[in-house]
This record gives C-alpha cells, sequence and structure tokens, in this order.
C-alpha cells in the first residue's frame, strides 16, 4: 500500500525538519501490507457468491481465423519436428554416415599413433646420442681425477719418505739421556743470542746489547737483498 | 711424532743447580718417550717484569730452549710437571713448524707504482671488461628519440 509521507509524519514541519518542503519532493513511502484485499481464508463475499461471470463473447470469423492459424501452427511444427527427427535418425551413433566416421577416426588415430612413435625413436636415438656423450666426458673426469688422486698420494708418501730419511739422518745427532750431560754441558759453556738489528745501509749487528761501535767496521755483514741495486 | 719446543725461564741458580734442574727438565721428555733434538741456552738475563712463581718474586732468570720429539698426548703432562717444577719461573711448549717459503719481491716493491708488474696486469685488466651497452634494436645507427 502506497501512502505519502505527510500522510505518516503530518508534523514534520513543527519538529523542524524542512527538507522536504525545501527540496520540493514527493517522494513514497512504501508500507509492507501482507493482504492486499482480504486474507485468504476469507470465503466469497455474499453479495458476490452467486454472481456467474458472462462469457467471454468472441467473433465467430474471428474464432475461425484463430483456430486456422493454431492448427497451421501445429502441422508446421509436427513438420519440423519429424525432420529433425529423421535428421538424427540419418547421423545417430548407428547410422552409416557415424560408422564411416568413426572408421576414419580410428585411421586418423593409427596413423597419429604411428608418426608419435616415429617421432620417439628418431628423439629416442638423438637421447642417446646425448648421453654417451655425457657419459664419456664424465667418464674422463673421473679418470682425470683419479689420476690426480694416485698422484696427490704418490706425492705425499714421496713427502712422508723423505721426511723419514731426514728424520734417519738426523737420529745421529739425537741426544737421549746417554749424552744429555754432555748437550747440558754444551749449552752452558756456549749461550745462544738469535737478537740483531739490521741499519738503513742493511749492515747486520748480531746480538742483543751489541752497540754499532762494537763491531770493526770490515767485519761488518750486510742483508742479501735479491736483484736490489746498490 | 711432531717437534715441540719448550722454553724455559729458570731462576737464577748456581751451576751445579741449574744442571742438576735442566737434567730434570730433560729427563720428564724422556720419562714421556720423547728425544731432545737440541738444548739452547740463550743467557742469563734481567726479566721484562717482576715475576713471581712458586711464592717468590723473580727478577733475573736463565732462558733455556728444548727442541724435542714426544708424544702430543703427553704435552699436557709435561706441562704441568714442569709447572710443579719450583726453579722454573716461566714455561710454555710450541709445536715447531716449518717456515713457509716465500720469495723476496722487495726490489719490485720498491719501484714507482707505473712499473710494478701486478700494477701493470691490473691495469690491463680493467681495460679488458666490455661494459654493457644498451641495444636499442631499431636497425638504426643513431637514437631516434630525444636523449
Amino acid at each position: 500500500m502506497l501512502r505519502s509521507v505527510n500522510a505518516i509524519y503530518p508534523n514534520l514541519q513543527y519538529l523542524g525538519l524542512q527538507v522536504w518542503n525545501d527540496l520540493k519532493l514527493s517522494p513514497v513511502c512504501i508500507q509492507c501490507v501482507r493482504w492486499k484485499r482480504k486474507p485468504r481464508w476469507l470465503p466469497v463475499a455474499k453479495s458476490k457468491l452467486f454472481r456467474i461471470p458472462e462469457r467471454p463473447k468472441i467473433d465467430e470469423s474471428e474464432d475461425i481465423e484463430l483456430k486456422r492459424l493454431h492448427d497451421r501452427y501445429r502441422t508446421e511444427m509436427r513438420s519440423v519436428r519429424n525432420y529433425f527427427r529423421q535428421e538424427f535418425k540419418e547421423t545417430s551413433a548407428n547410422s552409416l554416415a557415424a560408422l564411416q566416421g568413426s572408421k576414419d577416426e580410428e585411421e586418423e588415430h593409427l596413423r597419429c599413433m604411428k608418426e608419435n612413435e616415429e617421432w620417439n625413436k628418431q628423439v629416442a636415438l638423438l637421447r642417446e646420442q646425448r648421453l654417451t656423450k655425457i657419459q664419456e666426458a664424465r667418464k674422463e673426469i673421473i679418470l682425470a681425477k683419479i689420476i690426480a688422486f694416485e698422484e696427490r698420494e704418490k706425492e705425499q708418501l714421496e713427502k712422508a719418505e723423505q721426511m723419514v730419511r731426514e728424520e734417519k739422518e738426523r737420529a745421529k745427532f739425537y741426544i737421549t739421556a746417554d749424552n744429555i750431560d754432555k748437550a747440558i754441558e754444551d749449552a752452558l759453556i756456549s749461550p745462544v743470542d738469535h737478537n740483531y738489528a739490521i741499519d738503513l745501509e742493511g749492515h747486520i749487528f748480531q746480538g742483543h746489547k751489541t752497540k754499532p761501535t762494537d763491531v770493526p767496521p770490515d767485519k761488518l755483514e750486510k742483508v742479501q737483498v735479491q736483484g736490489l741495486v746498490s | 711424532m711432531p717437534n715441540y719446543e719448550v722454553a724455559l725461564v729458570l731462576r737464577t741458580m748456581s751451576r751445579p743447580e741449574l744442571i742438576s734442574t735442566l737434567r730434570r727438565t730433560a729427563d720428564a721428555i724422556f720419562n714421556k718417550g720423547g728425544i731432545i733434538r737440541k738444548v739452547e741456552n740463550l743467557g742469563t738475563r734481567n726479566l721484562p717484569y717482576k715475576m713471581s712463581a712458586h711464592g717468590s718474586v723473580h727478577k733475573q732468570g736463565s732462558y733455556f730452549v728444548f727442541q724435542f720429539i714426544c708424544p702430543p698426548s703427553s704435552l699436557h703432562n709435561l706441562e704441568e710437571e714442569y709447572g710443579r717444577d719450583v726453579d722454573i719461573v716461566r714455561r710454555r711448549i710450541f709445536k715447531m713448524e716449518t717456515p713457509e717459503e716465500f720469495e723476496c719481491t722487495l726490489h719490485e716493491e720498491i719501484k714507482p707504482p707505473a712499473y710494478r708488474k701486478d700494477v701493470q696486469k691490473m691495469i690491463e685488466e680493467s681495460k679488458k671488461i666490455d661494459k654493457y651497452k644498451f641495444k636499442y634494436n631499431s636497425g638504426l645507427d643513431y637514437c631516434p628519440f630525444q636523449k
């Protein structure tokens, strides 16, 4: 049911809301009403209980025309339907055309499979070549590594043997419990001094507290520098 | 067995005492299954600072170096034994490593930079680097747009 706003808010103007007047709008308020005229369960009104509505009067010629049109429509529709039915029968799975089509498809599939297999063979050949190449390269690398490892081992062994040989030679001068007394005596007699100093000319002064004046000039040693032109 | 070196600072003693102390330290090595290679006497000197060891302060010490071969497992015991010795002021065991071989390049380093081989090499390397240049791919040898 539609009612105007003024019906619900008749005294908006007194509330100071003159929006509607200012905007000059005439909006409608939509109020929900459950039944438009009367509830469902109400029976026919007493006044309308025995009222018989008048049958619509159709013109006879118009009626004939309508019937004709309707018949025509129905025949046309039937013919179209029959035509489609026929067509479907011809092209359905059991039809000759369909069988032929499926046969073609099968042949096409076989052909495709054949081609695919050929391609696969070619690719397999290429792959095999590539793989053998890689394998050979890896073999070479591994062989080189093995050789290098063996060489290294050999070198290390040689080094160790060299060390053992040197140590054996040195063993003659080892100090053991037998000759320690003599070694101590010798050490006490001859103190060593590893300190030395170098002046700007490259002269070496041995000793911890040696002064430059202590060494006679004809006994001065000089630092040996490779490639240095003095 | 690897080579080791023990540097000792002994308190100042009379000669027989010194000999007996050295003998004791050497015997400690022998008892551990070691062999001495060399005994060096670095002389008796003033210590760089006052050192207190075993309850007495030392201002002078005799420096000794023992080069020896010894199983590594016995090093700790050796060090501890020396630590307990009253006559030893300071002791430290080092592993002896063969010095690295190197070539003296002083004569090369003394030269001015332009004559140094490594500098020349660096300059050449810097020249070699071809930097990335943007390609327009327009088929033209000039830039058709305002740069």
